[in-house]
């Protein structure tokens, strides 16, 4: 690993990223790693916005990741993360995105109308050295419980090869900190991310 | 699968609150290290001190803290409360440690203003157990009505004030507190900025303590009854603990001062500002900088300050939220009577308000220290300009499904339907988000249980127009009874919607008195707001279901057409309930679609509900509801005129 890792995600509430924010920062330190990261947590109401910050390294101290130093930007938005990965994404950083848009409420003018996720991602494809898409709610509903998108999320950040822990840290801290009853559709959608990285 | 009431009530606490694995809080394995957040930490903390008694009110962002000991308390033979408010949790805590046991009691930084009723009495008696007065502050006010700095009480107080940098200090710092307060016999208070109690990091597990003192209150009149003389002897008594105070602070490993090979400035930082400067420092070095890093923020010994100034001349502070640090030196220096250029706030060097970020502080050491700003390596501008100017931001909504939405809706339809001016003011809560389009109800927010009180004053001032005051479930018990009955008892003439959604809903789904259920999930006795309105004065009291469109559109509007005080209650529960619920049944919710051959395109439901399920699709010219969302609560298909909204098959 180099010296230093950090990854932020970006979705609403209702992504529940925090869950994979748990497992990755519990994986990191069962690998003897530093973690600081943070969570803006906007209480339980699900149609705000919410950004995970992780860090990992031996010099990290702000949990909050300074502009431009991203290695991996993961996307439950495309138009968020697009907006995430303007500011803080290294040129050699990897974006993760879900291309499936909640489009807000109400679009504040100067903007008129929300782009369509193929818009967003023609404007970021200059951005990152790599770009990777997935439709992760379809997959999640495969499991049978759409609500695991997140885990299909963490899926695929772990398939593209630049988490600095392995596939199997990743599950055994599914397997510590998911609780029962979720656990099995957890891994079921952990599993079809990775399957979707090629 | 059936749950009982308190998987279900876990299960729903689960829901998307900061809530760590209880395995974790829990785990009984000294030195090992895990990852938890700040608020974690301090619940693991408050564990291992040997804790017995935990209270609290819900407030972001020390909103997790007591839920994540919760479902932890029955193993470890503690309890654990979720109080009616503050003060009443200050209270309770208070109780237990007069008479001799540990207790932390939790609250945001607003509700520290409610408990200081309390507080400024009991530092004159004191406690005996160890109490810790935990307060999250909310730099940038991001989950708050307003941003305030808890550390000012602490001074007012005269009690020690501790803020944490992280997540393990978080911890290491509850402890010592417990320990300091039984020592002082004074509570201690610790504030921390939200970012510390969100922020995550390894932190190394401790012994579990479990508490097992037995409570013995020992009477003595002239320490407990704080009335005029013995108040006053008391106060006497605080005062003289003060040197004690001093010698704490000097001493404690919390504070710790960095000097530098080449040191020629100075740098105090304190609380989660301490991540941002380190972080700065990796960039600028550390050798020229003497870093004093306050864990400690009251009080302030001077004896700390006096090996920082025989280095340098100049000092930046860096703090968030209010210069408390920063006047303490400045009055320190002022009676050394040294010469030494302080900057910080009061300069305009950083701002006053707002939560900071590492680039603002690496900016503002930049700048103090005439150096070169630390280059940012951004892609290229041009595109990340477009980005900005194309992409709408997200716009804040109610949940899918949620049973305000639809109070408002129908209230909406109500004041539509009755004519003339309708002036509605708002409380704290969820339902905050009434104010903003499309449903644009509320008029007002200012703090707990406001929206009675003011709509008194506007009835009082004969404003010329219908009141109506909505309050939340939680609030009405919390602050919302005196307003009430100060309206009956002086004739106010409005009308009060109790938006009852069946708990604390916006910090994680905490219980209320209403509902029967503990803060351990536990059955208890419901309170019935029915019962306390009709208690208060209230008459005219009407209970609806939000959820039956048509029957709230007639309440509402007759009961705007009344005069004198009513009161409806619009009783649902919130919508991420059975959402959790169903998951945790390994069930799904049915949602509802839009029949695409029946959708006259009128966008009604698009537009006036204010529901984020349902869009309206422009190049279709018709609705469409995303199923991820939808909870399958029908509001839309009772609003569709042409009946094509129905449950999904």
């Amino acid at each position: 690993m180099d010296k230093e890792f950090n990854m932020m995600m970006v979705g609403l509430r209702a992504h529940d990223l925090v869950k994979i924010a748990q497992v990755f920062a519990q994986a990191a330190i069962k690998n003897g790693m530093n973690v600081v990261g943070t969570d803006h947590t906007f209480v339980s109401m699900e149609q705000m916005v919410e950004i995970s910050h992780i860090r990992i390294g031996e010099e990290v101290f702000s949990p909050l990741i300074p502009k431009g130093m991203c290695d991996l930007l993961i996307g439950f938005l495309p138009g968020e993360g697009a907006r995430l990965a303007a500011e803080f994404l290294k040129s050699s950083g990897v974006a993760i995105f879900n291309t499936r848009e909640i489009v807000p409420l109400i679009v504040m003018p100067p903007h008129s109308a929300y782009p369509e996720p193929k818009e967003i991602m023609d404007l970021l494809s200059p951005l990152p050295g790599r770009l990777i898409t997935l439709d992760a709610y379809s997959l999640a509903r495969e499991t049978g419980d759409k609500y695991t998108d997140n885990f299909v999320m963490l899926g695929a950040a772990s398939a593209s090869g630049v988490l600095p822990v392995n596939a199997q840290s990743l599950v055994d801290s599914i397997k510590e900190l998911v609780p029962e009853r979720e656990l099995e559709v957890s891994l079921k959608a952990f599993e079809l991310g990775q399957g979707s990285i090629s | 699968m059936e749950l009982t009431t308190k998987e279900l009530s876990f299960i729903v606490r689960d829901a998307y609150g900061t809530l760590e694995s209880p395995t974790l809080i829990g785990r009984d394995a000294p030195g090992e290290k895990v990852a938890l957040t700040g608020n974690g930490a301090l619940a693991r903390g408050i564990l291992e001190a040997g804790t017995q008694i935990v209270t609290f009110y819900s407030g972001a962002p020390v909103n997790t803290v007591a839920d994540n000991l919760s479902f932890i308390a029955d193993k470890f033979g503690f309890y654990v409360e979720a109080s009616t408010n503050e003060k009443v949790a200050v209270e309770v805590a208070a109780g237990a440690s007069m008479a001799g046991l540990r207790s932390a009691v939790l609250m945001k930084d607003l509700g520290l203003h409610l408990a200081l009723d309390t507080l400024l009495p009991l530092v004159f008696s004191g406690i005996k157990g160890g109490m810790v007065i935990i307060s999250g502050d909310d730099p940038g006010a991001l989950t708050s009505p307003a941003e305030m700095d808890s550390r000012e009480f602490a001074q007012y107080l005269h009690i020690m004030g501790f803020d944490p940098a992280n997540a393990q200090e978080a911890k290491d710092m509850v402890i010592k507190a417990f320990d300091i307060s039984e020592e002082l016999e004074l509570p201690v208070l610790m504030r921390l900025t939200a970012q510390v109690c969100y922020g995550r990091g390894a932190v190394t597990l401790g012994k579990i303590s479990k508490g097992e003192r037995k409570a013995v209150f020992e009477k003595n009149l002239f320490r407990w009854f704080i009335f005029s003389e013995i108040g006053m002897g008391r106060k006497n008594w605080l005062h003289n603990q003060q040197p004690k105070l001093q010698e704490i602070a000097r001493n404690i490993s919390f504070n710790q001062l960095e000097i530098g090979q080449g040191a020629k400035a100075g740098i105090i930082a304190s609380g989660g500002a301490y991540n941002y400067v380190k972080e700065a420092l990796r960039h600028f070095g550390n050798e020229e900088i003497a870093l004093l890093k306050l864990g400690v923020f009251h009080p302030i010994p001077k004896e700390l300050i006096e090996p920082l100034i025989e280095k340098v001349d100049r000092i930046l502070v860096i703090e968030e939220l209010e210069p408390i640090i920063e006047k303490s030196l400045l009055e320190i220096l002022g009676r050394l009577g040294k010469k030494i250029e302080v900057k910080g706030k009061l300069t305009g060097d950083l701002p006053e308000i707002g939560n900071y970020t590492p680039d603002m502080i690496s900016d503002a050491i930049g700048n103090f220290l005439g150096r070169e700003k630390k280059a940012i390596a951004l892609g290229k501008e041009d595109v990340r300009k477009k980005i900005q100017e194309t992409i709408p931001p997200q716009f804040p909504a109610f949940c899918a499904g949620c049973p305000h939405m639809a109070t408002f809706y129908t209230l909406n339809q109500a004041i539509k339907k009755v004519g003339g001016e309708v002036i509605v003011t708002g409380d704290i809560g969820c339902y905050g988000l009434g104010a903003l389009p499309p449903l644009a109800t509320l008029d007002n927010m200012l703090s707990m249980g406001a929206s009675i009180g003011i709509a008194c004053g506007f009835s009082k001032a004969k404003v010329g127009a219908k009141i109506v005051a909505c309050i939340g479930d939680s609030t009405i018990l919390h602050a919302g009874l005196p307003p009430l009955i100060n309206a009956t008892y002086n004739r106010s003439d409005f009308l009060i919607v109790v938006l009852d959604n069946q708990m604390i809903a916006a910090t994680g789904h905490q219980p209320t008195p209403g509902i029967g259920i503990t803060e351990q999930g536990e059955s208890t006795r419901a309170i019935s707001i029915e019962e306390l309105v009709k208690a208060c004065g209230v008459d005219e009291i009407k209970i609806i279901d939000p959820g039956e469109v048509e029957d709230a559109i007639k309440a509402f509007s007759d009961a705007l057409r009344m005069s004198g005080m009513r009161v409806i209650i619009s009783r649902r529960a919130c919508t991420l309930v059975p959402k959790k619920e169903a998951r945790g049944k390994g069930e799904e919710l049915i949602p509802y679609h839009v029949d695409e051959f029946e959708c006259s395109g009128c966008r009604i439901c698009a537009t006036d509900i204010g529901c984020p399920a349902i869009s309206f699709r422009e190049k279709e010219g018709q609705a469409w509801i995303d199923e991820y969302l939808c909870r399958g609560c029908g509001v839309c298909s009772q609003v569709c005129p042409t009946g094509s909204i129905r449950r999904a098959e």
